[in-house]
């Protein structure tokens, strides 16, 4: 295990911000934790990076006690903070120089890493610009290419497609990908489900302080009750639908969305929309559109904690 | 001490472009020095009060000295003189030979006796009178003393020495995570204390150093203060005073878990106290604190660099600085190897 975190409780006077929380990274994976705004990712990032005490726990990376002045160990380690955190006054190209210095001595191989990670991150035009003439999302991507550009084995990256355009976020996601490709392990904090279920390998979905799943996103969204939704759209009001649909075989709920709109939730995915068809030819009941959906992790973050992580 | 080039490169290229520190260091120094300079010039002109004297009208000086205006000139004889001397009623009396009648010596007598020496000498030389500068002598008998503007001057320097811990504070706080994003960045990465204190160091101190000189430089040349007799000492005297204000502001940056605001205030606030100290509003307070508290005074770096310009300067005792402007690195260094300790790689309770 990379990082190895057993019982973490971390409090900020008497808010407690992580709560009882375990997390394993093994080598070579893209961990994501997912969780809605103050579940405490940061909180955890920033104190498995020794930045913050904490008031009980264990907390192991690369199988050592990461003090503050293990400057071996920081060495192996990249940080992309969700906050911006630059020089102001030094160009794009002067910043990642400096922050891959801190850990490359080489000068020829620096230079190399740092074109590298302009590459990665796509500001190649913008080598010579102050981070003030960057727009938000340049500045995001600049934020990146400054903790990943030593190529580190360990990196963490708080939230760092926040503000970035659709297009970029693609380019930035598949380059971290090409990141965990080429050896690293990331843990990686959002709360888009979206990019959780493209990038990483395996998610922990936290909530106020506290891990409440882990596992592949497909391992997460076979754990819980629902299987199959259908969501189904009918020409007129039918009487006492909302119970018939109820009694059907394998319907965990139904949830009226709209005027003629429902939502059936099924907790077997076997075949359900054709019986779900036969029933309403049989019964004579017409329908204007219908569509079935596999459960996503939003719906296991719903199940889980009866709040949607989606705003 | 890895990458400390690249440090102190960075850090340096960090503090040169900004606006706001490059305003402290450069800009407010020089305005700051005018603006007391103004203030000061009408306080310091010499008082020209004109010196009583008197001379029969046959005296062969007579058409001189009404020329000269310095002196309120009176037609008396030599006996009416003597009754006004003794009454105080008058200063001099110059005699046909251009000697002195007097009761009482004292700084108008000398400049009288200036004047007319100067007005003796010339005759022999026989040069013609209108020549003759009577007000150099004049002044250059009041400049022998260090003139109110002067010493404040040298006491301003010694707040600029130590105001320039504001880019100190600026550089130490830059690499603590509690103060800042970048510096929780900073505190995560590999770069040890050492570095991170002496890359502080060495940049605050060039600029601090060259604040220094640039405001020497604007009392001097530009506002026509003299201040350097002595150039080789002066520096060095400049330089312990930033090295000073260099580690005064590694204290304030690392000593407490104020944000930037409140170490910028509170060094400010310890700043003027010391320079309140030395004099800089009232010389009385200056007496008071030597007197009261010796040590104060002895410790007192504005005191010290104050003191220090003006022996090797006015004084022309250079031997004498050595003592306090060790005493002063010596406190520097133990103020830098305590905010060695206190600037953390350390864990906080909240960032
Ligand atoms: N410095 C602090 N002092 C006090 N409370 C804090 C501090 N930082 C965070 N908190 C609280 O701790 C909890 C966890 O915050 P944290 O920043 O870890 O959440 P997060 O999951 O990173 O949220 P986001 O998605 O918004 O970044 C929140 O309730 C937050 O209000
Ligand atoms: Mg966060």
């Amino acid at each position: 295990m990379i990082i190895e975190v057993n019982g973490l409780t971390k409090k900020y006077g008497d808010l407690v911000a992580v709560d009882n929380f375990d997390l394993q990274v093994a080598e070579g994976e893209i961990l994501g934790l997912l969780g809605p705004n103050g579940s405490g990712k940061t909180t955890v990032i920033n104190t498995i990076l020794s930045l913050l005490r904490y008031q009980s726990g264990e907390i192991k990376v690369f199988g050592e006690q990461l003090d503050p002045d293990r400057y071996d160990l920081k060495a192996r380690i990249g940080v992309v903070p969700q906050e911006l955190a630059f020089f102001t006054n030094l160009t794009v190209y002067q910043n990642i120089d400096y922050f891959c210095g801190l850990y490359i001595n080489d000068k020829a191989q620096r230079r190399q890493y740092v074109d590298g990670a302009i590459q990665y991150v796509d500001i190649n035009k913008y080598r010579k610009f102050l981070p003030k003439q960057l727009s938000g999302g340049l500045k995001r991507r600049l934020n990146v290419a400054c903790g990943i550009a030593h190529r580190p084995e360990l990196i963490f990256l708080d939230e760092p497609t926040v503000a970035v355009d659709a297009q970029s976020r693609q380019f930035l996601l598949d380059n971290i990908k090409n990141l965990r490709d080429h050896g690293s392990t990331i843990v990686y904090t959002t709360h888009y489900l979206e990019e959780a279920e493209y990038l990483c390998d395996r998610i922990v979905i936290m909530d106020a302080g506290r891990s409440i799943a882990s596992g592949t996103a497909n391992e997460l969204k076979h754990g819980i009750t629902v299987k199959e939704k259908v969501t189904v759209t009918f020409d007129q009001d039918y009487e006492s639908l909302e119970e018939r649909l109820n009694a059907l075989s394998n319907v965990l709920d139904v949830h009226k969305l709209d005027e003629r709109k429902y939502l059936i939730r099924f907790q077997e995915s076997n075949s359900n929309l054709k019986k779900l068809l036969d029933y309403f030819s049989r019964q004579g009941i017409n329908f204007l559109e219908v569509y079935n959906e596999l459960p996503s992790l939003n719906d296991v973050f719903f199940e889980l904690t009866g709040k949607e992580l989606r705003e | 001490m890895k990458n400390l080039g690249l440090n102190i490169k960075y850090m340096f290229l960090e503090t040169v472009r900004d606006k706001g520190a490059i305003f402290w260091l450069l800009a407010f120094p020089i305005l700051l020095s005018t603006f007391f300079f103004l203030a000061f010039q009408k306080l310091d002109a010499p008082e020209l009060t004109t010196i009583k004297v008197a001379a029969d009208p046959n005296n062969p000086y007579y058409q001189i000295l009404e020329t000269i205006e310095v002196l309120d000139l009176e037609q008396m004889d030599e006996d009416t003189a003597r009754a006004e001397l003794d009454e105080e009623n008058l200063t001099a009396y110059i005699k046909a030979d251009g000697s002195l009648l007097i009761k009482k010596s004292g700084a108008q007598v000398s400049i009288v006796k200036g004047i007319m020496d100067q007005i003796i000498q010339m005759q022999k030389m026989q040069l013609p009178p209108e020549r003759y500068d009577f007000t150099a002598v004049y002044t250059k008998d009041e400049a022998v003393n260090l003139s109110a503007m002067q010493y404040f001057m040298y006491t301003l320097i010694g707040m600029i020495s130590i105001y320039s811990y504001f880019t100190a504070v600026t550089s130490f706080s830059t690499y603590q995570a509690n103060i800042s994003t970048l510096g929780a960045r900073l505190s995560v990465s590999p770069l040890s204390k050492g570095t991170v204190v002496l890359t502080s160091a060495i940049v605050s101190l060039i600029f601090c150093f060259l604040s220094n000189i640039i405001a020497l430089l604007h009392i001097q040349l530009v506002l026509g203060v003299e201040l350097v007799n002595n150039l080789a000492p002066t520096i060095l005297i400049l330089f312990v005073a930033s090295l000073f204000g260099v580690a005064f502001g590694a204290i304030i940056s690392t000593s407490n878990k104020l944000q930037m605001d409140g170490k910028i205030g509170l060094g400010t606030t310890v700043t003027l106290t010391l320079s309140f100290f030395t004099g800089m509003m009232n010389p009385q307070v200056k007496h008071f604190i030597e007197d009261k508290l010796p040590l104060l005074a002895k410790f007192n770096p504005v005191a010290i660099v104050n003191d220090a310009l003006v022996s090797v300067n006015v004084l022309a005792d250079t031997a004498g600085i050595y003592l306090p402007l060790v005493r002063l690195v010596a406190l520097s260094l133990l103020l830098f190897l305590i905010s060695m300790i206190w600037i953390g790689r350390r864990s906080y309770d909240s960032i």
